[in-house]
């Protein structure tokens, strides 16, 4: 697993791989050795096979931010009271990811 | 945003550097490549859940992340992108952290937005550029200008006033094509863009009519780009004033 993560931040950080073509890309990993499953998955840009073979999360989800409702203070100088006012959440155990 | 391509010398030392790595990351992928950095990377995933509010979700990070800055550890938050750009708990957090007594910082990131300029190929400075999450666009009214760019966020869930919704159907979005419509043309091209967050991908980028917008394929990772509908128009009032200024040789 860790050979395919190296490659791809090596993908990601080398301006000669990043968007090279398929064949140069298809060499370059058969020289850092990725299995025939994950080439096949890597050429696909198939992610959610990726994320399978690699065992990562599936169906995260990004989002970390929220629009104002109409409870909310208008203005951006009370929002700090209103939080404040709030009491803390419960404490949710967080994994570690390995 | 893309793995490899885009995270700064700096934001890689504090994440190698913190005590303890709180994440949200855009997929999978990007947090097996993080929990490389740090052996002590905790990630923010088990606190989405579809129909819990999101409000308590952000608060649970901030919340999480607090804890361990009052217990004496170098506490780094690793949020994909930009991690101040349309990214309540970050700021929630520093300046928590802040009016307690602590030290806090926000080091700036590679957005989606910075992607987005670079993958369409235009420069917001050029007609001027009108940023909004969709959701707020659609319960405010906001005056917008409709000769500059409108960029409306978090399409994906437009029109969710739960805020605890991972998806809105085609009925939320033609709410919303309803309420660009008053200043757009129904058959104005608009712009479905999603950036690569790994770098075997491309930039999805789907133009459309307006008017298709409600029945598009959108995911929780796609931004709306509206181009321009109408050309500028010249202050001519102003204009005069500055070149009367400009005769006299004001500053």
């Amino acid at each position: 697993m860790s050979d395919v993560i190296d490659f791809l931040e090596r993908l990601g950080e080398d301006s000669g791989l990043r968007y090279a073509s398929a064949s140069v890309i298809e060499g370059a990993m058969e020289e850092a050795h990725i299995s025939p499953e994950l080439r096949a998955a890597l050429a696909r840009g198939d992610q959610r096979s990726l994320e399978q073979l690699l065992g990562a999360a599936t169906n995260v989800c990004c989002m970390i931010h929220a629009p104002l409702r109409e409870e909310e203070p208008a203005d951006p100088r009370k929002w700090r009271e209103k939080e404040d006012a709030q009491s803390a959440a419960s404490q949710v155990p967080l994994s570690r990811i390995a | 945003m893309t793995l490899g391509s885009h995270i700064t010398p700096l934001a890689r030392s504090y994440i190698e550097k913190a005590d303890i790595v709180f994440t949200a990351l855009s997929d999978g992928i990007i947090e097996l490549w993080l929990a490389r950095m740090n052996p002590n990377v905790r990630s923010f995933q088990p606190l989405y859940k579809e129909g819990k509010s999101r409000g308590d979700t952000y608060r649970e990070m901030v919340e999480a992340m607090i804890t361990e800055v009052r217990a004496g550890k170098h506490v780094c938050g690793a949020f994909y992108g930009h991690p101040g750009i349309f990214a309540l708990p970050p700021h929630k957090a520093i300046a928590l952290a802040r009016a307690e007594g602590y030290q806090a910082h926000m080091e700036p990131g590679v957005s989606a937005e910075d992607c987005l300029y670079a993958d369409l190929g235009f420069d917001p400075g050029r007609y001027g550029c009108q940023h909004y999450e969709a959701s707020q666009f659609m319960l405010y009214h906001r005056r917008i200008d409709p000769s500059a760019y409108l960029i409306l966020w978090q399409i994906g869930v437009a029109g969710d006033q739960s805020f605890a919704r991972f998806s809105t159907g085609p009925q939320y979005r033609q709410l919303l094509v309803d309420v660009l419509a008053k200043e757009y043309e129904l058959g104005h091209e608009v712009i479905l863009y999603r950036a690569a967050t790994l770098p075997t991908q491309e930039a999805r980028i789907v133009r459309l009519p307006l008017r298709e917008l409600p029945q598009a394929e959108v995911d929780l990772h796609m931004t709306l780009v509206i181009p321009p509908i109408h050309a500028l128009e010249p202050n001519v009032e102003i204009r005069e004033r500055l070149s009367a200024l400009d005769a006299v040789g004001e500053n």
